[in-house]
């Protein structure tokens, strides 16, 4: 057989052509450089980008924070965490407390160059109510049983019941009656391309890479230093903090426990700490076998080396009670479960159990243990590994389940399908946990009720009398505590990390960016 | 076979008895116990007599996690290359050799699978349950099975008309026999172990990349290289071990099933 | 690591022999009817596994559970599954894909998409391109002996894609910034990677794709074989024989299995361009394919994966019409 001759000339030009091309192409690249990539803006990251740019139909932080920027209230945050007015400009509560008629600033435009009047605000809290929008803040507007124009500088509400202050609830944005056609608002609205508000930045687009630009609106009361923001989306935790170092962004809002050490030694780098209400705990589900019993949920309360489980994954205060130490409804009075395999055996022992071979059981049952944690919340894999080995090392048969958020949700929420679950939540100042441990609330999912603590939370809500607020949700924390329907972990020290060349910075703890108007930008 | 390719299978092999071996033995037998193994205050270590490799960033063992991540993998792979083939070959067999609508039906199934992309269909089956390696393997058995009936159908249907087959018809061979040995055996076994081999260094990518990106696949505590990978990504310790033992494993693995299935390939001559 | 079933075979064994005629009419419409019948397959497989998986979209509001039959009812969710597919399919064809439900509430599925896929395209094509160029060149150069290049090729291309970009960027970042620290030059237009969109980014997208979870070592395989089982053909014989120039025979040869080759690795890259653009973070199909299914988006997820699917049949449909119009002997009849 006549074997092929070998290749002749041309073959090697066919091969050299195939190879060189990609070199030369990364090459090009590479020297496509010296270009500034600087502006004049404020780069700032998050996890997810928002999905919609429209304050009724908030979903997730991110977008929380950037309608901050776009949008105002008729009360705002002051330093102190205390309301002052934004849009409004002063208000009068009526002699029984049911009706408030608040007086508007006149010297306010939209973005687009519209005058503000009430009639934006009437349709704000109207449309949020409508059933048609189907709004994620409808809450903050229930409490409003009407809205009324007396002209076109003031509004009438009036309330379902007597509130004590209610300029401490009307910090939800208002909309632009103009940009809609119906009373209600709908996701589909043209307005989710072209939103308007009359905060200190417009929206100006969005970019083809998922970020969001925005611009200082020149029209603004207060003149902002900063010309722009752009909101980036960087999903990859393991990145956030790398491009703040390379100076490609110039704020993080929250800084990974494990990024600290870097960027506290990095002179172009400034740590801002700051108190976030958000508490993270483990919490039993009261529906099923054993977790009912209230022995068997102390006993694990002592069998917890909360401590040991914080240490790891950063710094913070471990806590006894649904409130941050700093709060002042937080009880310094209560002892938290110590650390003690002997209370915790004697407390298993009059419940039954019996430890055999290392392994409690009950009428030849042993005692399993199912935690389920979410994903998405960072640092929560070290802690459930960790819990578990300490567990396991107790004599429980523990297994353990991450789930996306999604599935997480309808779990838990919706199915209540969980033994023991591993979350955080998060309060704005007002720190209003009815919806967690009163009976009837929404976010109760644990199926908690105490008869005391759902007359102390009402009592709470009701009164004027802040020392009366003080001392009945002093005593809730009390009994949850003693009742243990979760195990309270700890608060996390919050940090965000900005670039140096942004000074006189002060972050609100839950909006981030409420006081922009003092940032300064070199 | 030359010697490299002997060098691969060799290791594919224990690393396949590892991963059968740890996989079927109870787990009070083993001398290292993965949940109580958690020791904050070892935390990225180096090297040492009592970590060969160090230690990850909650203080575990990286040897002992390596080697029991073997069964991570080895099983569902062997479940993915198990399926692919039957499906694979069964698909390929029955429309190569019979023809006529049931062959048009089984070709169009075999497309519509083939037409959505591997990853996507795995990514959504295991939106369903994203705990279960078994699942990830099933699936990507049966989304590779597709390439495989391909295969086999294009070669059968191209020896039909071959001078044996009609010898062997001629003899009064049944159609089993010339299938299942003659055509099957003799002429396409190669192939599908190569595809078989593509298939499980498949797999242990689609479950490194899994983990690493979006927390599927194997759930801690039970170890795998690829979410010993992306647990210790980003992590600062002194122990470099953490991310490159996993990193080096799977890059060597996939490059011995590179190795072996090359070595089976057939060069056609003449 | 070769896809063997890439292989040209001598006997023409192709639906369009089947067809069994030489007009191109017939066989082309059949074709097209198979891809929509294809289509129609996908997307019936795609919204069971949606529909199985737990947790919705109405999980995700955070007062969903309270207005749970209403979001149920405007977003379509409360009809049975074999309605919904029949809505959909209808609606498709009317170029109606609905609307985002939690990526991005409100926004058309074809607006947001079809920029999206744009982005993708312009990465998929030119790394299917680098890949079969750099597959051929390395092919030609390595067919039939055994070599030193062909296994650092192997090496390289058998690293997960995720890792390569990871090992890539993490270099081109650290050089950077020391080169910029140490004042030899300004800040490039490209840093920090993987932040900006640049031509760097997309360089090493494609760079990625191209060659990474073992793309290229598949590639060169399969055109090696090719290389080799043409030059041991008789015909190449013959040809030296006569004296002719061999490579013009050689090369058109390969056009129809290059072909095959092609469509084979569409369908690898379309997977792979999901995890490319997820640690590249580049804003194309795959990542909004990988926050859609996070986020339970529906018809977001079920538009990209039907595009996807599309995308595939399509190459494997421009596949099948190449080799029918280089290869005339599969346009006749099959014996």
């Amino acid at each position: 057989m006549v074997t092929a001759r070998r290749t002749s000339p041309r073959a090697s030009t066919v091969r050299r052509r195939a190879t060189s091309l990609p070199s030369i192409l990364l090459l090009a690249s590479l020297t496509l450089a010296a270009l500034p990539a600087q502006g004049q803006g404020l780069r700032y990251a998050e996890d997810q980008a928002p999905g919609i740019v429209n304050p009724v139909f908030t979903t997730t932080m991110p977008e929380a924070r950037l309608n901050e920027l776009v949008f105002e209230g008729l009360y705002t945050d002051n330093q102190n965490l205390a309301s002052v007015p934004c849009l409004a400009e002063s208000s009068e509560l009526s002699a029984d407390r049911t009706a408030l008629t608040v007086k508007l600033r006149s010297d306010v435009t939209w973005h687009d160059g519209t005058p503000f009047t009430s009639a934006d605000v009437v349709y704000t809290i109207e449309a949020m109510k409508n059933k048609g929008t189907l709004s994620t803040e409808k809450g903050r507007v229930a409490w409003i049983q009407k809205a009324e124009a007396l002209d076109d500088h003031t509004v009438l509400l009036q309330f379902e019941r007597a509130e004590a202050r209610p300029e401490d609830k009307l910090l939800f944005k208002v909309l632009p009656a103009h940009k809609f056609s119906g009373p209600a608002i709908k996701r589909t609205d043209p307005f989710r391309n072209e939103p308007v508000g009359t905060g200190p930045y417009r929206f100006a687009r969005y970019n083809d890479d998922n970020s969001i630009s925005l611009e200082s609106h020149a029209d603004h009361r207060d003149a902002v230093s900063i010309h722009e923001i752009v909101m980036r989306e960087v999903s990859d935790k393991n990145y956030q903090a790398k491009l703040l170092l390379y100076e490609s962004l110039e704020a993080l809002v929250r800084v990974l426990p494990r990024d600290l050490a870097v960027l506290q030694n990095n002179r172009k780098v400034d740590l801002y700490p700051y108190q976030t209400n958000s508490w993270w705990y483990l919490g039993f589900n009261l529906e099923r076998d054993p977790w009912r019993e209230p022995a068997v949920r102390e006993a694990i309360g002592h069998l917890v080396d909360v401590e040991a489980l914080l240490a790891p994954i950063g710094t913070g205060d471990t806590l006894t009670g649904p409130y941050v130490k700093s709060s002042p409804y937080y009880n310094h009075d209560v002892p938290s479960w110590d650390y003690s395999t002997s209370r915790a055996a004697s407390l298993l022992e009059s419940a039954g159990y019996a430890q055999d071979g290392g392994q409690w059981s009950r009428d030849g049952e042993p005692l399993t243990l199912n935690i389920t944690a979410h994903q998405t919340l960072e640092s929560s894999q070290e802690v459930v590994i960790n819990l578990q080995s300490q567990l396991q090392s107790a004599g429980f048969d523990v297994q353990v389940e991450f789930l996306d958020e999604a599935a997480w949700k309808a779990r838990i929420w919706r199915e209540h399908d969980y033994d023991l679950v591993l979350s955080q939540w998060t309060f704005d100042r007002n720190e209003d946990i009815r919806d967690q441990f009163h009976s009837e609330g929404a976010r109760n999912f644990c199926s908690y009720g105490n008869e005391q603590v759902d007359e102390l939370l009402n009592k709470a809500r009701d009164t004027t009398d802040p020392h009366e607020k003080k001392a009945a949700l002093r005593e809730v924390h009390r009994l949850v505590h003693a009742d243990t329907p979760m195990i309270f972990l700890w608060t996390l020290d919050s940090y965000a990390a900005l670039s140096t060349r942004v000074g006189s910075v002060v972050i609100h703890p839950f909006y981030f960016f409420t006081f922009v108007h003092d940032w300064r930008m070199e | 076979m030359k010697l490299t390719a002997w060098l691969g299978l060799i290791l594919l092999m224990i690393v396949g008895l590892i991963g059968v071996v740890t996989g079927l033995l109870p787990d009070g037998w083993l001398p290292y116990d993965i949940v109580a193994d958690v020791s904050p205050s070892d935390a990225g270590a180096a090297p040492s007599a009592a970590h060969w490799l160090g230690t990850d960033h909650l203080g575990r063992d990286v040897a002992w996690r390596l080697v029991l991540a073997t069964r991570a993998f080895v099983g569902p792979g062997l479940l993915a290359c198990l399926l692919a083939s039957v499906i694979g070959v069964g698909a390929g067999a029955v429309s190569g050799f019979l023809g006529g609508p049931i062959a048009a039906l089984v070709r169009y199934l075999s497309t519509v699978t083939a037409s959505i992309p591997r990853f996507v269909l795995v990514l959504l089956a295991i939106a369903i349950n994203g705990n279960s390696t078994w699942l990830i393997g099933a699936v990507a058995g049966v989304a590779y099975s597709p390439a495989v009936a391909e295969a086999v159908f294009s070669r059968i249907d191209s020896l039909q008309r071959a001078d044996f087959v009609l010898a062997a018809r001629a003899h009064g061979l049944g159609p089993f026999r010339i299938l299942g040995y003659h055509l099957l055996w003799v002429n396409c076994r190669r192939m599908v172990g190569r595809h078989a081999l593509n298939l499980f260094g498949y797999l242990l990518l689609l479950e490194t990349t899994l983990s690493y990106i979006g927390g599927f696949g194997v759930m801690e505590p039970q170890p795998s290289w690829g979410n010993m990978l992306a647990f210790e990504f980003g992590y600062r310790t002194d122990n470099i071990w953490g991310v490159w033992a996993p990193a080096l494993a799977i890059w060597v693995t996939i490059f011995c099933c590179g190795l072996v299935s090359d070595a089976l390939a057939e060069r056609r001559r003449g | 690591m070769a896809d063997p079933q890439l292989r040209h075979d001598d006997t023409p064994s192709s639906d369009l022999a089947r067809a069994g005629s030489w007009k191109l009419v017939f066989p082309v419409l059949r074709l097209v009817a198979v891809f929509m019948l294809t289509l129609a397959g996908a997307v019936l497989a795609i919204q069971l596994l949606l529909w199985a998986s737990p947790g919705d979209p109405v999980d995700l509001v955070p007062n969903g559970e309270e207005i749970r039959a209403q979001l149920e009812a405007e977003w379509g969710l409360d009809r049975s599954l074999p309605e919904r597919y029949v809505q959909f399919l209808g609606r498709a064809l009317r170029g109606d894909l609905g609307s985002s439900l939690t990526y991005r509430p409100g926004a058309t599925v074809t607006e947001l998409i079809l920029p999206a896929a744009g982005r993708s395209l312009r990465l998929l094509i030119p790394a299917l391109l680098l890949s079969m160029g750099l597959g051929l060149g390395l092919g030609l150069l390595t067919a039939g002996r055994s070599s030193v290049v062909r296994r650092l090729a192997q090496v390289v291309s058998v690293a997960p894609v995720f890792l390569l970009a990871f090992v890539a960027v993490h270099l081109l970042n650290e050089l950077a910034f020391y080169g910029m620290e140490a004042g030899w030059f300004g800040r490039p237009g490209w840093f920090a990677l993987p932040d900006t969109d640049s031509a760097m980014k997309s360089s090493l997208a494609i760079l990625v794709l191209a060659v990474g979870s073992g793309a290229l070592a598949e590639v060169h395989a399969a055109v090696e074989d090719e290389v080799v089982r043409l030059r041991n053909a008789t015909f190449v014989d013959a040809a030296v024989a006569r004296g002719a120039p061999v490579w013009k025979h050689v090369l058109w040869n390969l056009l129809p299995p290059l072909a095959t080759i092609a469509y084979g690795r569409a369908a690898f890259f379309v997977g792979g361009l999901v995890i490319v653009e997820k640690v590249l973070h580049l804003n194309g199909a795959g990542s909004m394919l990988w926050q859609a299914c996070r986020l339970r988006d529906y018809p977001v997820a079920l538009g990209i994966t039907v595009l996807a699917a599309a995308a595939v049949c399509g190459a494997r449909l421009l596949g099948d019409l190449v080799r029918i119009s280089v290869d005339p002997r599969l346009r006749e009849v099959a014996q």
